[in-house]
């Protein structure tokens, strides 16, 4: 079912507008008190916005507007599941009953309703677990059974508030690889702190920040190219903010001054520059219409930048010249912070003690590691 | 001493602390005289002596510097329970002479006990007489909302007798523990009669009528006071017998109803 | 399995436990073994027995009928806090008010000059000295227990299971009959069963309420506190008796609930 969504709810700081084609799947996302969950609860109708409308398939569930009739479907209406952190599976019904519950509760015979269950449990690798009671289950295994719970609702919408985020790495794992097939030709909104969940089940991504809508599109291209600091984040890329630069006609090594290197590698249609704010100028790959002199983003993967050699390398890219702002492990390599530029170095090259915060260091970033885009 | 049953005796000792601090006051009312030089003299009297017995033992102040007396008013039985567990009493005045009868077969009390005053029974009805009674026969008719004693207490016993000798069969909706529940159900229009002590009418102003109830004669109500047993004030608590028996005492309480004996 | 139990807490704890045990075992120890079945088996006796059980009874099913909403309102309904806090604690006054009060409170409610008073007589109700009166004066003082048991228990589950079971499409009351009250189910037995007690061992509201009349309005309680003028004795087995129902009732009721 297609998703309309338009709210405004001051007393949260919210004010958006999304629209979700039927079938699909969209990641939310946005850093802690961005609006996340006031717009699940908008969606689930434990929130009536100040004023705004939720249409799920062309069902209004949600309208307030000043003149308008207030409607508000209650919960038990709306078709809306959600699967949260916690399963919240009812104690004292096993995980039969637990799936054959929405079913009761449409009205199908008790026995279908049992019969439906078990194949649902069966679906997600629980059926073994069919007479126990949530008390005897594991973190993952109630939230399989809330999968195949939400399942047996058939709901139009259905929500995934962080459903790996409190269970360990492997249930984790196991939930996450169980997903997927059941968003398949549904309509979902998944709130998630991880990129992979995005990427394995998110046709789209939104970024909300401040309650606003940030960003969104589809999510290859979102990740790929962050227009806010909190989806490069996301994305696990740096972000670097300039005006698009002339196209250089010529690749290498180039100083962050705009120096051409002397080796003359003709470049090619999809080169491109961003121009910072330092004046430096850095070059990649384009990625979209750049107009020179219009604002620009430039993305990189900090472990695709090196420490610049000192002579003789062959590396088309940049070299920049940095201070070191701060040093942290990021698993076997060590994040350099600088003021704009984040790279991870191999711990080797920040054994020998010259890099510190506070030190100079010259960074390279190959060209074929950039991506420039419009900032639109 | 080890370190843990420190805490523990000291919990021990608040607890005792605590009890004895909230009982302490009880102490005044022992008998034996205190600390001032003043002695204390301990009367228990049935409830509906009270108004009578205070002004009394205001007199008999007057008369006996240094005594205090302490008056404790509760039902006629209750009191005699009370000091067959070994309540500090140094007179009993009851109710009726069933339950004094009760305190001499205990031997609680000395001597015979003397009867100081008599009480009859009336008609009670709210102000404005509701359901218009007349007499006792009115009481039977139907739809009447009586309220009588239980025959288990005095009062109760007393009505028993008036119905008996009147020929009356008389059929409550409620037979209550005390005359006081009476008057109540008849003051607050509950009920539109009950039978309760001339006394008890009286006390109860305008909130009640009395209706006349020639028939009471049949079940006087004698109430005797004894010296209790064992007291230490034995010619104090029998000057207060006297006092209660005499010309001033019988007149306190012909003032609030009651009939001499 | 080690405790964390202080050990200083053990003598206190056994002087509580003496200071409730003791006087019933005093109790139990003045029962004359050979006459106490002639004593409980009186009329009067039994007759009381039953009106209390009766009225207990149909007390407890009102406590449930009221109070179980009640519990409800007050832990799931978005009354603003303020005003919740002070409906509450209105509604547990009963605990704190002198069963005579609360006798009084009621007869000036559905007494004949009472504020209800002239409509329950156009209807031809009798509320004061009926067994009505009696099973009204129990659940005024009873209600508060279950209302108050309840709702801790309410409060203390959250609603997690609830919200999902209505976003799975489960109406209101499926909700409550399915997730809500099956989840506090001990806590609604234990309710049940501090009403019925305190039902049971009413007596003050009763008398002044209701007044007092063999086998309408003397319920056990009450003939145990008449008898005491008379027959002491009896008035002592019947307190056994008295203590006895109730336990019977408490250990059936925490039987079923754990089972």
């Amino acid at each position: 079912m297609s998703l309309h969504v338009e709210a405004q709810v001051p007393e949260r700081g919210l004010d958006l507008a999304l629209d979700l084609p039927a079938g699909r799947t969209l990641a939310l996302v946005g850093p802690n008190g961005a609006g996340k969950s006031s717009l699940l609860a908008l969606l689930g109708g434990d929130l009536r916005p100040a004023r705004g409308e939720v249409v799920l398939g062309g069902r209004v569930l949600t309208s307030v507007r000043p003149g308008g009739r207030t409607v508000q479907v209650p919960a038990h209406a709306r078709r809306v599941a959600t699967l949260g952190q916690e399963a919240h599976l009812i104690p004292h019904l096993t995980a039969l009953g637990n799936v054959a519950f929405p079913l009761r509760a449409r009205g199908v015979p008790r026995r279908d309703a049992r019969a439906r269950a078990h194949e649902l449990l069966a679906e997600v690798g629980a059926a073994d677990l069919a007479e126990r009671r949530p008390g005897r289950l594991s973190g993952g295994q109630q939230q399989r059974v809330a999968i195949a719970r939400a399942l047996a609702a058939d709901p139009e919408l259905l929500l995934l508030d962080e459903p790996m985020s409190t269970l360990d790495v492997d249930a984790a794992a196991e939930i996450r690889a169980l997903l997927p097939r059941f968003l398949e030709g549904r309509s979902a909104v998944v709130v998630t702190h991880d990129v992979l969940d995005a990427i394995t089940m998110a046709h789209d991504v939104l970024v909300l920040e401040g309650g606003e809508v940030q960003d969104r599109g589809p999510t290859a291209d979102l990740l790929a190219r962050p227009r806010t600091a909190f989806a490069a984040r996301f994305a696990g890329l740096a972000l670097l903010h300039g005006r698009a630069g002339a196209a250089p006609t010529a690749g290498g090594v180039a100083e962050g001054a705009g120096a051409v290197d002397p080796t003359g590698v003709p470049g090619t249609d999809q080169d491109a520059a961003l121009r910072l704010p330092t004046g430096e100028l850095i070059q990649g790959r384009r990625s979209g219409d750049l107009r020179e002199g219009d604002p620009a983003l430039a993305a990189l993967r900090p472990a695709a930048v090196t420490l610049a050699p000192s002579t003789g390398d062959r590396t088309a890219g940049t070299v920049l010249a940095r201070t070191v702002t701060g040093l942290e492990p990021r698993g076997d390599l060590v994040r350099v912070r600088t003021a704009d530029l984040e790279a991870d170095l191999a711990p080797e090259a920040v054994a020998a003690g010259t890099l510190r915060p506070g030190s100079d260091v010259r960074l390279l970033v190959p060209r074929d590691a950039v991506t420039i885009y419009p900032a639109r | 001493m080890s370190r843990r049953t420190v805490p523990a005796l000291a919990a021990a000792l608040a607890g005792a602390l605590l009890l004895g601090g909230c009982s302490g006051s009880s102490s005044d009312t022992a008998g034996a005289s205190d600390a001032g030089g003043s002695t204390t003299l301990t009367v228990f009297a049935a409830a509906s002596l009270k108004s009578s017995f205070e002004e009394i033992a205001t007199d008999f102040e007057a008369d006996h510097p240094g005594v205090d007396v302490q008056l404790s008013f509760a039902g006629s039985s209750d009191l005699v329970t009370q000091i067959g567990q070994g309540a500090p009493a140094d007179v009993l005045a009851t109710a009726d002479t069933a339950t004094m009868d009760q305190a001499v077969e205990q031997e609680l009390v000395t001597g015979t006990p003397q009867d100081f005053a008599t009480n009859t029974l009336t008609i009670a009805v709210p102000a404005g007489n509701p359901a218009g009674i007349t007499d006792l026969a009115s009481l039977a008719e139907p739809g009447v909302q009586l309220v009588l004693c239980a025959p288990q207490v005095p009062c109760g016993r007393a009505a028993e007798k008036v119905e008996e000798s009147a020929g009356v069969t008389l059929s409550p909706v409620s037979e209550e523990q005390s005359v006081t529940d009476v008057l109540g159900k008849v003051t607050s229009g509950e009920a539109d009669a009950g039978l309760v002590y001339v006394t008890d009418a009286a006390s109860a102003g305008d909130a009640v009528e009395q209706i006349d109830l020639p028939e009471a004669k049949a079940a006087v109500n004698t109430y005797p006071l004894a010296v209790v047993a064992g007291t230490s004030q034995e010619e104090l608590a029998t000057e207060f017998t006297q006092e209660v028996l005499g010309e001033r005492g019988q007149e306190v309480l012909a003032a609030q109803g009651f009939q001499a004996p | 399995m080690t405790s964390t139990l202080p050990r200083w807490a053990w003598p206190p704890a056994l002087f509580g436990a003496l200071f409730v045990l003791l006087p019933l075992a005093a109790v139990l120890v003045r029962v004359d073994p050979s006459t106490f079945l002639a004593l409980i088996s009186a009329p009067s006796s039994l007759s009381a027995l039953r009106l209390s059980l009766v009225t207990a009874a149909c007390s407890t099913v009102l406590c449930l009928l009221l109070g179980v909403p009640l519990a409800l309102v007050l832990s799931r309904s978005r009354i603003p806090g303020p005003a919740l806090s002070l409906l509450r604690a209105l509604l547990l006054i009963p605990l704190v008010l002198p069963p005579v009060v609360g006798g009084l409170a009621l007869l000036f409610t559905v007494g004949r000059q009472g504020l209800l008073g002239g409509p329950l007589q156009a209807l031809g109700l009798q509320v004061a000295f009926s067994t009505a009166a009696v099973v009204l004066a129990q659940t005024f003082v009873a209600l508060p227990f279950l209302v108050l048991t309840l709702e801790g228990a309410l409060r203390s589950t959250g609603g997690g299971a609830e919200r999902a079971a209505a976003a799975l499409g489960a109406r209101p009351t499926r909700v409550l009959l399915g997730v809500t009250l099956p989840g506090v189910l001990p806590a609604l037995a234990s309710g049940t069963v501090l009403s019925f007690a305190r039902a049971l061992g009413e007596f003050g509201a009763t008398i002044t309420v209701a007044g007092s009349l063999e086998g309408t309005t003397r319920t056990l309680p009450l003939e145990i506190y008449l008898l005491r003028e008379t027959d002491p004795d009896a008035a002592v087995a019947l307190s056994l008796l008295l203590v006895l129902v109730a336990l019977v009732v408490i250990l059936l009721a925490h039987r079923r609930a754990r089972g």
